[in-house]
């Protein structure tokens, strides 16, 4: 009951589907409000990988990330859960230029800094991360609020979240004004 | 849910690739190198008001958001014709000197430093920055980490947020800097410069003082003469952020000296069948394909262009490093692509010495931080130095600022047809006919690649600055005979 859980959503709303991990977390703290008073679930959305992670997930029990993935069979829309295990392939997850999840989760632990024991990795086939856009294509847009669905009936059934009085979000991708955007820093 | 595994990279697409290919012998006839590229910024672009596109291009990547929100702004200050107030141009470059010591921080520790600590021919399980400090001691990685979370500090200082920043607007800056904040960034600056020296000294320890591995900097298939390209003040040393763009031949001669504006003037890009990225080259003296040396248009802009295009630093500790690397590299010139890791921890120290000179000028804290735009908007260019090269933006807009056509050259992308040919020719050095190609043979390749920092991000516009990469052999049937993914 007192263990502090991260949902991050990852991901860059300018590039079409690419954003969808934003836009999965930003349908959860949806269902969360309205369904649940979690008060030790924070929510954050970032564009960022590598180093940044540490920074990010330190301090947190377990952490739930949501990310969009494209592999060469995947249909656009489908998601599923992705083996902790294999964490190279998601987009974010995996970097040529900066260190990879992996390498982040364990240099937090060679460093003594306090990171997530528990991870959940969640996925969206995407179809579209090389176009500007501020909108998904259609057949992940549509399952975008039942991935977050989805998602929330896992944790709920792995008692990650319980009922409590409050969910708090951050929001570490700038807001673009006036643009498609709900959410606006708390 | 399902819960799957799945095999790495190999099975996604939109990844980038290295292509070598062998002769009947067995030696490298041809390589390539290859990404996917983004598709519409200009499209994207279009029809919005100019002064978004600062916060807009910030979040085409999210490596070097901060090079882009500079460039965009610089542009936009172009577009309505303003010359913004000293202060606003002292805290622009603040901001951007921590974003480089950040920057250079992480490549160096994360991609650098594991060839040269734990050898090129270390298993790659090894061979990153765990490896590291495992080696040279848990304290450098408490330091990489400091060193970061303190520069993104100064960001969410002046921009009220640590990553993608949206506080340089047309005009200058959104805020300005109190007494408080600057003296706590002073204190970030002197811990910077505390960093740099430390960096400097690790690198003596790891790399100057291994005969070996300064025999792999100075050896054949990682030398490459072309023409470098750098920013330089008024009196020709390094700056990030101001200046012209300066770029000098593989004899040291200056070829040009040119104002963001007149940028058309002196660079052109040439387009390849096979790939959608374009490669820019030298105007005057002509696209004459894949190939070096002072007849070919080809130019480099890297760290080590950077200096080799510049007459020195403008921080004393810094001018003291790159007089060292040029006594050591024998003079100027500098050809030898793998010193770019040596180049880029001079520029870390730089940016920290630039850092502290900053915020301790009594200007940083005043109150005239933004002019207003009253001319009628045109065209502007923007020009700033981002860690992986120099980046040119350039916005056409309506009299009102509307946005009718903008045109990006990102770092990397000036550095493609480099790339191309370092990583053919290290390729050529490193594989021969009957010996066998293995892990550390394809690993000696890619840190041809790896020293430019390329950062297809953006120059690719995709997976933010998180492309994995795929190194293929393919014998003379084309039939692939050795893959390494990561």
């Amino acid at each position: 009951m007192d263990s502090k859980t991260i949902i991050l959503g990852l991901g860059n709303t300018i590039l079409t589907d690419d954003g969808v991990g934003i836009y999965v977390v930003r349908k959860i703290d949806d269902i969360l409000r309205i369904t649940s008073h979690e008060s030790r679930i924070t929510i954050k959305e970032a564009s960022l990988g590598g180093f940044n992670f540490i920074d990010l997930l330190a301090g947190y029990d377990r952490a739930v990330i949501v990310d969009a993935i494209h592999t060469k069979d995947g249909k656009p829309g489908e998601f599923y859960e992705l083996d902790p295990a294999a964490l190279k392939p998601s987009a974010r997850l995996s970097s040529l230029h900066q260190i990879d999840f992996a390498t982040a989760c364990e240099l937090a632990k060679n460093m003594g800094i306090a990171f997530p024991k528990e991870i959940a990795i969640f996925v969206m086939e995407i179809e579209d991360e090389f176009s500007f856009g501020e909108k998904p294509t259609p057949r992940v847009g549509e399952a975008i609020p039942k991935m977050a669905e989805s998602i929330v009936a896992e944790l709920r059934n792995r008692e990650w979240i319980k009922s409590a009085t409050e969910t708090r979000r951050n929001t570490i991708q700038p807001q673009r004004r006036g643009g498609t955007e709900k959410y606006k820093k708390i | 849910m399902k819960r799957i595994s799945i095999d790495p990279v190999t099975r996604l697409e939109g990844h980038g690739k290295i292509e070598i290919f062998l002769d009947d012998r067995g030696d490298v006839a041809n390589a390539y190198f290859q990404v996917p590229e983004l598709r519409g910024f200009e499209k994207f672009a279009e029809g919005r008001p100019v002064e978004e596109l600062p916060r807009i291009t910030s979040r085409i990547c999210g490596v070097c958001p901060e090079a882009h929100m500079m460039a965009s702004a610089k542009a936009c200050d172009a577009v309505y014709g303003i010359e913004i107030p000293s202060t606003a141009k002292k805290l622009r470059e603040l901001q951007y000197s921590a974003f480089y010591l950040g920057d250079h921080t992480t490549h160096f520790y994360a991609l650098g430093a594991p060839d040269f600590v734990m050898g090129p021919d270390a298993p790659k399980a090894e061979r990153n920055i765990i490896g590291v400090i495992k080696k040279v001691g848990v304290e450098i990685g408490g330091q990489v980490i400091k060193t970061r979370r303190e520069c993104h500090e100064v960001a969410q200082i002046l921009g009220g947020k640590p990553v993608n920043p949206v506080n340089a607007i047309p005009g200058g800056m959104s805020k300005g800097l109190t007494k408080d904040e600057r003296a706590r960034i002073e204190q970030i600056a002197r811990d910077g410069v505390e960093f740099g020296k430390f960096t400097q000294k690790i690198f003596e320890d790891v790399v100057l003082k291994n005969k070996a591995y300064v025999d792999i900097i100075l050896s054949d298939p990682y030398t490459f003469p072309t023409y470098y390209m750098g920013l330089v003040d008024e009196k020709n040393k390094v700056n990030f952020y101001d200046g012209k763009v300066r770029v000098v031949g593989p004899d040291g001669k200056e070829h040009c000296k040119y104002a963001p504006h007149e940028y058309r003037e002196y660079v052109a890009e040439h387009v390849e069948p096979w790939t959608y990225l374009k490669f820019p080259y030298l105007k005057k003296i002509g696209w004459k394909g894949f190939t070096g040396g002072i007849d070919s248009g080809v130019y480099q802009a890297t760290p080590l262009s950077r200096l080799n295009a510049a007459d020195g630093m403008a921080t004393p500790l810094a001018q003291a490093e790159y007089d060292k690397m040029y006594k050591t590299l024998g003079g100027k010139p500098v050809k030898h692509n793998l010193a770019m890791h040596w180049a880029r921890i001079i520029e870390l120290l730089y940016a920290a010495e630039r850092l502290l000179e900053l915020v301790r000028d009594d200007e940083i804290t005043g109150p005239e931080y933004r002019a207003l735009p009253t001319k009628i908007p045109t065209e502007g260019v923007g020009i700033v130095e981002a860690p992986r090269g120099t980046l040119t933006h350039h916005y056409w807009t309506d009299e009102k600022g509307i946005v009718k056509k903008a045109n990006l050259i990102v770092g990397t992308t000036n550095n493609h047809a480099p790339i191309c040919m370092s990583i053919k020719k290290a390729a050529q050095g490193v594989i021969k006919a009957g010996k066998p190609v293995t892990e550390a043979l394809l690993n000696m390749v890619e840190m041809s690649f790896r020293s430019y920092d390329p950062c297809y991000g953006c120059a690719t516009h995709s997976l933010p600055g998180e492309m994995p990469l795929e190194v293929l052999v393919y014998d003379k049937d084309r039939n692939i005979v050795h893959k390494l993914a990561r």
